[in-house]
């Protein structure tokens, strides 16, 4: 039994009992969440069963399969395996891809502009000729525009994508509001961040202008 | 005091792209004795080695940034009057107040343009 697996090997629909349920799972060394539902919901099952007659047990066990049911099928919705797999490593690639697409075009504006300089200027018609073909190079140079909104644009329904699924996620299980960094890596990042008041580019309206920072520094 | 254009600049950024702009600019401005160097601590080989009129500095890199050099820059005897300038995206109010109290010249938000940069050179020369 592995992780990998959308599909628990013990099936509630197909009532067996706790024992047997941890019979099928005893050999079993990567025990996957879904097996692990399953087990709480035979285990209530079991449970209720021992109990049957007790109004208050049954709407509770009730309760707690129907939940544990939700979870599990929203588990497989989430569609995390794809989202690790295929939906994030694509959204990287485009944002590399983007950010590969304005270096080259940055570049080939500044050689441009660079050529424009150093030309010769003696020489009206020959100068006359080179400004006008590092122009005609420096608006080509702009198409980059187009092709890193569309890549971006790609990666912004991606990531729309899988907002939708992790809201709806935490909605059905209910999730505790939980921050901090997820593993060593990630809080050695945010440490340092902090630590070096790196914030990065502020958005359109935050951060301080030019004669702000001036005010600031008095200079 | 006039600002020498013969003096020897460093320019710190980890992007190419960055430090190349820079370095046109400075060339417009009459600067022609520029060297780059992409992160605080080849910046702070290079300081130890040659004796620059002028430092301007991302914030952002790896592995040392921009704050951290000008920090060590200003606690080192022989570097802690090197006029020192920030070029960076990080625009935060808490941002600017570190650099003040680390020591920087002036600091510059980018995008900037070709008259700020002379204008913040300017005033660090007390042109």
């Amino acid at each position: 039994m592995s992780r990998k697996s959308s599909k628990s090997s013990i099936e509630p629909a197909n009532p067996v009992s706790l024992g047997e349920a941890i019979e099928r799972l005893r050999g079993s060394t990567d025990m996957s969440a879904e097996d692990a539902l399953t087990l709480a919901e035979i285990a209530i099952q079991n449970l209720a069963a021992s109990l049957e007659g007790k109004e208050a047990t049954d709407t509770v066990a009730a309760r707690t399969i129907e939940r544990l049911s939700g979870l599990k099928h929203e588990i497989t919705h989430l569609q995390a395996c794809e989202m690790h797999r295929q939906r994030i490593p694509m959204a990287k690639s485009r944002l590399r891809d983007a950010v590969s697409d304005t270096e080259a075009a940055a570049t080939r504006i500044m050689e441009c502009a660079e050529a424009i300089i150093a030309a010769d200027t003696t020489d009206a018609r020959t100068y006359q000729q080179t400004v006008s073909e590092q122009v005609m190079a420096i608006f080509e140079a702009c198409a980059f525009q187009d092709i890193a909104g569309q890549r971006l644009g790609g990666v912004a329904d991606a990531l729309e994508g899988m907002e939708r699924r992790l809201g709806r996620f935490v909605d059905v299980v209910g999730a505790v509001k939980a921050s901090g960094p997820a593993d060593a890596e990630e809080k050695r990042r945010e440490n340092r961040k902090r630590r070096l008041i790196l914030n990065g580019p502020a958005s359109e309206g935050e951060g301080i202008s030019q004669a702000d920072i001036d005010r600031v520094l008095g200079s | 005091m006039a600002v020498d254009l013969s003096m020897p600049i460093l320019v710190v950024d980890d992007y190419k792209t960055m430090i190349r702009i820079i370095r046109n600019l400075l060339k417009q401005l009459g600067f022609s004795d520029v060297d780059e160097a992409s992160d605080g601590s080849a910046a702070l080989e290079m300081l130890k080695k040659r004796k620059y009129g002028l430092v301007i500095s991302d914030w952002n890199m790896e592995p040392m940034t921009g704050y951290e050099l000008l920090k060590e820059v200003r606690g080192n005897d022989q570097l802690a009057r090197l006029p020192f300038i920030m070029v960076t995206a990080e625009s935060k109010t808490e941002n600017v107040i570190a650099a003040k109290k680390a020591g920087v010249n002036n600091y510059i938000v980018n995008p900037f343009n070709a008259a700020t940069l002379k204008a913040k050179i300017d005033t660090v020369f007390g042109d």
